[in-house]
């Protein structure tokens, strides 16, 4: 059950690791091609699917960093 | 009947007679009083970690996801990508919101996003719009908008 009671208020400096993510994604000019091909599939695609990836590890870094 | 693909059919089958009985079955597990709204609309918030990352995944997995994204895919090619992106720059900015709107929830009471705002600004027409733009909003998608005051 979710235990409500450590409340995770106020600001962390950890939180701009999202920052990085968010540019990396929100500006296509970064990955608008075709080259270099990664098992076949055309960069554009397999950049943004390893952002996920990515974005994951930084979600958990930020989480464990501010579970206090 | 030659053109039956029985590999798909029985898949199908087999996923359906399941999901039915898994839904029957949790309409037993952890009965609440369903007279109470929280209990019927979140669950009374007795949803714990596990079961709430299926749900807020289950909020991403939608018929849009499976059926209008593949779509746009197949008939306007990559930009059907943004997707992706607006899903990663979606969960960090739960991640930091869900947790805090919970608390809140929680300690008041509240049920719905509509309620939240109505305790938070005092205004009933806020609370008003921001429900009906939620039930616009959540039609093509249909995962509960209510999630977020769940577990």
């Amino acid at each position: 059950m979710f235990e409500p009671s450590k409340k995770r208020g106020g600001w962390s400096w950890w939180y701009l690791l999202f920052l990085i993510q968010f540019v990396a994604v929100l500006w296509p000019p970064f990955y608008n091609k075709a080259e270099p091909y990664w098992v076949g599939l055309p960069f554009f695609y397999w950049y943004q699917l390893l952002w996920i990836i990515i974005g994951a590890v930084l979600t958990a870094i930020v989480y464990f960093m501010t579970d206090d | 009947m030659q053109d039956v693909n029985w590999i798909a059919l029985i898949i199908f089958i087999s996923v359906f007679g399941f999901i039915t009985w898994l839904g029957f079955a949790a309409a037993n597990w952890r009965r609440g009083d369903l007279d109470l709204l929280h209990e019927w609309g979140l669950g009374g918030r007795r949803f714990g970690t596990v079961v709430t990352w299926f749900l807020i995944g289950g909020n991403l997995y939608t018929a849009y996801t499976f059926i209008a994204v593949p779509a746009l895919a197949f008939g306007a090619g990559a930009v059907a990508f943004f997707a992706v992106p607006y899903t990663i720059v979606a969960y960090p900015i739960f991640f930091l919101v869900f947790p805090r709107i919970w608390h809140v929830c929680h300690k008041h009471h509240y049920i719905t996003a509509g309620d939240f705002v109505r305790g938070r600004f005092g205004n009933r027409w806020l609370a008003l719009a921001v429900t009906i733009t939620g039930i616009v909003a959540t039609m093509p998608t249909s995962p509960s908008s209510s999630s977020v005051c769940r577990s």
